[in-house]
């Protein structure tokens, strides 16, 4: 069953177009998407909170899209981003206070017990709070009420290895019971290695490939060697070559490993490396029509 | 119900300009306590108040910029409750203020001093006026400024010159009221039901165009992005 259903969502600036997103993530599973800066990453989770208006295409939750009761849609979805988007000048008791007045399942219990463990201070404003924290109390305002989709932009980045253990522990457990999902963007890939069961990684508003994560890493090599000895067959495969005095790396589709022969190394890439050089390949295409 | 909620994020956006309120009530008191022993009405003490008013009622727009208006944006509630909300906050604070206002009057009163009735109505233009700069304000907000972080200069002249304006003019025309009072012909209760009635005339005239922005307000910002 799935929870989240993009299709064909296209939006449309003067500088950049977003075109022919298209994906569904079923219940219980956390889909990572990533992408370089400025590719496309936060306006497609604007567009899935609906906070952006789409020019084409459409966004369903659990069934339900945005133009059919926008109250609904917005109540199944929490979603945390890289800056905090509470007011400076507010305290924790009023963030309490209002988030009781607008969502009917919010539970005032289960939000002082994330205030309490994660030791956020309830007599300061929210601009003498320190990064982590900001994060942290955005997680403590989603996850003390029932939602069903968690949309995540950019939410760990910044934070220190424990907090970022920790946020990341809060996503597993949030998908556990099967019937909640998580949408993830960052640009720390080992996070997405540790619990994106999806990957969808976009470029200059384009898919550029879309798979579960262990196909992904099943479906490429990545390759080192030395740079006169690739033939122009193989050449033309790789992906994201990179040369240097030692040699190269790329990555190459498994299904052309016939290609390497006996003279490369081989081995399973990380999703990191996957789309490092799937980044460096569109910029070199790039390059090439400029 | 859920335009209260957001009424209620607005106070308490705002809360520190509340505490300055009870400032402006002396202050009142006090320049109510010259304009009445120079005989002249304590319609410019009014004015003054709701000067501040009209000036006050405008502060969300400067607390809630740039990423702080997410918050707002993520709630499941429409367009409509947001922005009615924000103009339940601008017409409640020109309200308040206008209470205030009456219980300067009623100190007035109690301490002996004598009020004629027909600057009741014409306190009710000058509420009504209020209602109106405090409506074309938040209608030239949604329009042109929600939630711009970089024209702060700009968002304080909108912000204060109505307000001023309406404050001298408010000066200037009540001493003409005064002496048109005192010259004309017209059975003083017969000018004081007159006032009254224009003056409740203009506060429904007011009310009604703050209805009548809102929904242009809403109509125009259901196309915009973060809405």
């Amino acid at each position: 069953m799935e929870l989240l259903e993009v299709k064909n969502l296209s939006k449309h600036y003067k500088n950049f177009d977003l075109k022919d997103i298209s994906f569904s993530l079923p219940k219980g599973y956390i889909m990572g998407y990533v992408g370089a800066n400025g590719s496309g990453k936060t306006t497609t989770l604007n567009l899935i909170t609906g906070i952006l208006k789409g020019t084409e295409g459409e966004v369903r939750i659990d069934g339900l899209s945005h133009e059919e009761d926008m109250g609904a849609y917005k109540e199944k979805i929490g979603y945390v981003g890289d800056e905090s988007y509470f007011p400076d000048h507010f305290k924790i008791k009023h963030i309490r206070s209002i988030l009781k007045d607008f969502y009917p399942t919010f539970s005032a219990d289960k939000f002082n017990g994330f205030i309490r463990k994660w030791k956020l201070p309830e007599n300061k404003m929210i601009k003498d709070f320190s990064r982590g924290m900001k994060v942290m109390l955005m997680f403590a305002s989603v996850l003390a009420r029932e939602t069903k989709l968690l949309v995540l932009d950019e939410a760990s980045n910044g934070l220190d290895p424990v907090m970022r253990a920790e946020v990341l522990r809060l996503l597993q457990e949030y998908v556990m019971d099967g019937e909640r999902s998580v949408i993830f963007s960052t640009h720390i890939l080992s996070d997405l290695e540790q619990i994106a069961d999806y990957i969808y990684f976009i470029h200059a508003g384009r898919t550029v490939f879309y798979d579960a994560k262990d196909d992904l890493i099943e479906n490429f090599l990545l390759v080192k060697g030395e740079s006169a000895r690739i033939p122009p067959a193989l050449k033309r495969e790789l992906i994201g070559l990179e040369e240097n005095a030692y040699g190269f790396e790329a990555v190459l589709p498994s299904d052309k490993a016939e290609l390497l022969g006996n003279a490369f190394l081989f081995e399973k890439p990380t999703i990191d490396q996957i789309v490092i050089h799937y980044i460096k390949n569109k910029d070199m295409d790039t390059g090439k029509q400029e | 119900m859920r335009a209260l909620y957001f009424l209620k994020i607005d106070y308490i956006l705002t809360r520190k300009q509340m505490y300055i309120v009870p400032l402006f009530f002396v202050l009142a008191l006090v320049t109510g306590k010259s304009v009445s022993t120079e005989n002249m009405s304590l319609l410019v003490t009014c004015s003054y108040m709701l000067f501040v008013s009209t000036i006050f009622s405008t502060a969300p727009f400067g607390y809630c910029v740039g990423k702080n208006r997410g918050f707002l944006l993520l709630f499941p509630a429409t367009v409509k409750d947001r922005v009615a909300g924000r103009f339940l906050y601008g017409i409640s604070f020109v309200a308040l203020l206008a209470l205030l206002c009456g219980a300067v009057v009623g100190v007035y009163v109690m301490l002996g001093v004598e009020i004629p009735l027909w600057t009741l109505g014409a306190g009710l233009c000058e509420l009504a006026v209020g209602i109106v700069i405090t409506t074309l304000e938040i209608l030239f907000f949604y329009l042109f400024g929600e939630g711009k972080e970089n024209w702060q200069y700009l968002s304080n002249i909108v912000r204060v010159a109505p307000g001023m304006a309406m404050f001298f003019a408010a000066s200037y025309l009540i001493d003409d009221a005064q002496a048109a009072v005192s010259g004309t012909e017209m059975d003083l209760e017969v000018m004081t039901g007159r006032m009254m009635q224009a003056g409740a005339l203009a506060v429904a005239a007011a009310l009604l165009l703050t209805v009548a922005a809102a929904a242009v307000c809403v109509k125009v910002i259901e196309k915009r992005d973060y809405a």
